[in-house]
């Protein structure tokens, strides 16, 4: 109920547009009913601020403008290009505009090219071998040498002794050597493909007829087999037998042994004998080690120095220290270093 | 990037960045240094480089390297643009397209290089911010401004005809 007391919130309430329809009547029939208040109450709806339309449309000019831009550099989606072409189909002075600023458009000179293009192009270095033919050639004969070298040296450690005359066959002279043997030649394919097996068999040496004739040989080979593996050559006996006499002669005194006489009356009797190491006596090893150290010594000087020098070592250390007998001993194992058996426990 | 992408770069973009370093820089011989430095770098760091944003790479370098030389020579350069705005004021441009590349010319290098990557290229704001290294918002400013430079430099020299 408004009363003279209390109008004044009324119309304050009224003008910020806080009241509901039937207030707002309300207060306007009391402005009616009263007309000493009338000045007072137009003097508070002039308070009241109302929109300014003219500085609206200024504000949209502004945004509209930007929007122009906009549509030039192409940023407009397709309804807002779309309402822009419509606003501006409306007012003429904004087509202009519009046509002013499309005239702002650059254009590429299309005849512009880069002139050196060429000189923009790369390639990845790929390291490549720059060989001239001069180092062709001789990178292909280097590998050739070493081709020729390998193969020599694989002939050279293949079977001297049977696939090649060892240098002590060469030596001898107008000796039959093995391949002319009628047995040996039947067995042309154990000579090429197990060389060393053959070689390590198939020794010249002195044969101690006391060691034969003590009974130390437990298995001796069959009669038929000796006769397959042993070949007697009286020359290559005489050649092997004097040199075996003149390297003992030359690093130890002659031993004075009560076998003397046999020995010498074995040492007539010289064969070339394939006796199975399991077969072999200590003592037969002994010598055929020995022997075969000359052969080594002939071989080593025959041969290229630096090369055969360090072969020789290891041979030699190998036979000094030789392996474990695996022959049956009274079934003890022995080692052979140098002269001297080590029975092993 | 492979070899073959890095020279596909150079098959399909290398007129690009030429013309737009040859506008800004208005020298033959150092838009083609710019251009040949764009793609050294391109070269090199090609294997951090995706093939897809080869072209914004080569833009990017490009342009910084052509606002370093401007600042080298912006003494010379100075003085030449005055020259030319005599010049211009002088004998009106009766071709649009002449007028319209003297009025590219009186902008600064900024509102330049907006304004051409805008239209030779075509990137949209926020490329052009990536390869100016400006914002969204700048590069909006900027290039309105440029715009609105033109036209009224375009629509007073119709005027004066």
């Amino acid at each position: 109920m408004i009363t003279k007391e209390n109008y004044y919130d009324y119309f304050l309430l009224y003008i910020d547009n806080e009241l509901p329809p039937a207030a707002r009547a309300a207060v306007e029939k009391f402005v009616g009913d009263n007309p000493q208040l009338q000045e007072e109450w137009e003097a508070l709806l002039q308070c009241r601020v109302d929109p300014d339309e003219q500085e609206v449309f200024h504000s949209k000019e502004v945004l509209f403008q930007e929007d122009l831009l906009s549509y030039v550099d192409g940023e407009l989606g397709e309804e807002r290009r779309k309402e822009v072409e419509a606003f501006v189909h409306r007012h003429p002075s904004k087509a202009l505009e519009l046509q002013q600023l499309s005239m702002t458009v650059s254009e590429a000179d299309l005849s512009v090219s880069f002139p050196d293009k060429e000189s923009l192009y790369r390639t990845e270095k790929r390291r490549r071998a720059l060989l001239m033919p001069w180092m062709q050639a001789g990178i292909a004969a280097a590998v050739l040498g070493l081709v020729a070298l390998l193969l020599l040296n694989t002939r050279h450690n293949e079977g001297p002794a049977l696939v090649k005359a060892p240098p002590v066959k060469k030596s001898a002279p107008a000796s039959p050597s093995v391949r002319t043997a009628p047995e040996k030649e039947d067995l042309p394919v154990v000579a090429k493909t197990t060389p060393d097996k053959n070689q390590s068999r198939t020794v010249t040496t002195a044969t101690p007829a006391s060691l034969y004739s003590s009974g130390r040989r437990k298995n001796a080979p069959s009669p038929a087999q000796k006769e397959t593996d042993v070949t007697i050559r009286p020359e290559e006996v005489a050649l092997a037998t004097t040199k075996i006499s003149d390297s003992q002669n030359s690093e130890t005194p002659p031993e004075v042994t009560p076998d003397a006489g046999q020995k010498t009356l074995v040492k007539s009797t010289v064969v070339e004998v394939n006796i199975p190491k399991e077969q072999s006596s200590f003592a037969t090893q002994a010598l055929m080690q020995e022997a075969q150290a000359d052969e080594t010594k002939e071989s080593l000087a025959a041969a290229p120095a630096g090369k055969n020098k360090l072969r020789g070592i290891f041979r030699r250390v190998s036979r000094t220290f030789g392996k474990t007998a695996d022959r049956d001993n009274n079934g003890q194992k022995e080692v052979l270093i140098s002269a001297f058996q080590v029975a092993l426990k | 990037m492979t070899e073959k992408e890095y020279n596909e770069c150079v098959e399909l973009y290398a007129d690009n960045v030429y013309r737009f370093i040859l506008k800004n820089l208005r020298q033959e011989e150092d838009a083609r240094d710019v251009v040949q430095s764009a793609f050294e770098k391109l070269w090199k760091n090609r294997q951090n480089v995706e093939t897809e944003k080869s072209k914004s790479y080569l833009f990017t370098i490009a342009y910084h390297q052509m606002i370093d030389h401007l600042r080298k020579v912006k003494r010379i350069h100075l003085q030449e643009e005055f020259r030319e705005e005599a010049r211009v004021s002088a004998t009106p441009a009766h071709h649009l397209k002449k007028a319209l590349e003297e009025a590219l010319s009186r902008l600064n290098e900024t509102q330049r290089s907006l304004v051409l990557l805008k239209d030779y290229e075509g990137y949209s704001y926020s490329e052009i911010g990536q390869i100016t290294g400006l914002n969204e918002s700048q590069v909006k400013v900027y290039l309105h401004r440029a715009r609105i430079q033109l036209k009224n430099y375009l629509v007073k020299l119709e005027n004066l005809i």
